[in-house]
């Protein structure tokens, strides 16, 4: 993973909170950030190193989803009170909100 | 006097960053070790596996909750590194996805409302108070979105990035199934449902299925993380009516 690269991406990260800050956007950084890089990427010749440099920290995104989860610990009182209707809900939630998306997709995708 | 100094010799070693940092980095290690040798079974995900390894080690040698969260800071920053990344998927596949825009829009919004809804009415059924229901509400777009979403409508940060990545990972461990009962084979469809409703832990797993089902997924969480924390401020005030 060439620093160089490792560099632009942190270059668009900070260009991209830069432009949240500074026109008071509600959408993270990093998004912005990721829509920078995918106009360069469009501007430019292709690049392997750029290209390895990015799938190298998409394949660990795992590992940085671990602190947020670790997270929870903070509410422990609350999960030991209300965790298990909390999390029936949620997994209900989910599932049906995943299973909606699908069917709206499939509807919408092949007529279009 | 000795096991004093002994002791907080260890106080002092496992507040340090590096000591959570190469607990985060072991436990997710074992985690993808133990992902592979079972034959990658999904609620055995390297997150999974990460967390409640950190999490025992926290409860077990009873470590400072505060200053693990403090030492492992910089992954949080790198969580945005990778999501700039993203970038890269995203161009592979940019001439499938452009000629979807409107309706892949449309889908969004519909999906984003309704997902959402639902959970949060849910959760007021089961009784959780506003402040848990704030957090819950975007609990289907990624950390970086959902944390400040939930600053801003007055639910609980850190407990709204909690929940975000149990809802991923709930999307990462039912989604294959789900497509084979609902017979969905387009990588399109399976790519961009799992994005909205998983964001980056489900998109992991699309990657895992194809990439062009992973582009699509993150093509989704990008749309519906900004989607979510534009609208949620707005209807937070109408609860509050």
């Amino acid at each position: 993973m060439p620093l160089l690269y490792l560099f632009l991406l942190f270059f668009f990260q900070l260009s991209g909170e830069v432009v949240k800050t500074y026109l008071n956007l509600p959408v993270p950084g990093a998004i912005i950030g990721m829509l920078m890089l995918l106009t360069y990427l469009a501007l430019t010749p292709a690049n392997e190193n750029l290209k390895t440099t990015c799938q190298t920290l998409i394949s660990h995104l795992p590992l940085f989803f671990i602190p947020a989860g670790v997270g929870i610990l903070a509410y422990l009182a609350e999960v030991k009170a209300y965790g298990l209707s909390i999390g029936v809900a949620l997994i209900a939630g989910t599932f049906i909100g995943f299973v909606f998306s699908l069917l709206v997709l499939k509807k919408v995708l092949r007529s279009s | 006097m000795i096991a004093t100094s002994q002791a907080s010799l260890l106080t002092t070693l496992t507040t340090t960053p590096l000591f959570s940092l190469s607990l985060t980095l072991a436990a997710y290690l074992l985690g993808i070790f133990i992902y592979r040798k079972t034959g990658q079974i999904s609620i055995l995900q390297p997150v999974v596996t990460g967390i409640v390894f950190v999490i025992g080690s926290i409860l077990l040698l009873e470590l400072d909750l505060a200053s693990y969260l403090q030492g492992v800071d910089i992954l949080n920053t790198l969580l945005g590194t990778a999501t700039v990344a993203l970038a890269y998927p995203l161009y592979q596949n940019f001439s499938m996805i452009k000629s979807n825009v409107a309706p892949i829009a449309f889908c969004i919004v519909v999906c984003g409302t309704i997902s959402s809804g639902v959970a949060v009415f849910l959760a007021w059924s089961v009784g959780a108070s506003t402040p848990v229901l704030l957090s819950i509400a975007p609990k289907s777009i990624t950390t970086p979105f959902a944390i400040g979403v939930a600053e801003s409508i007055g639910g609980y940060p850190s407990l709204a990035a909690a929940l975000v990545i149990v809802t991923g990972i709930i999307v990462a461990v039912i989604a294959t199934p789900t497509f084979r009962l609902m017979n969905i084979n387009s990588p399109k469809i399976q790519g961009l449902a799992m994005g909205m409703t998983g964001h980056g832990i489900a998109t992991t797993r699309a990657f895992e299925i194809s990439n062009e089902t992973g582009a699509f997924s993150a093509l989704g969480m990008g749309l519906m993380g900004v989607y979510i924390s534009t609208i949620l401020p707005y209807i937070a005030l109408l609860m509050r009516l």
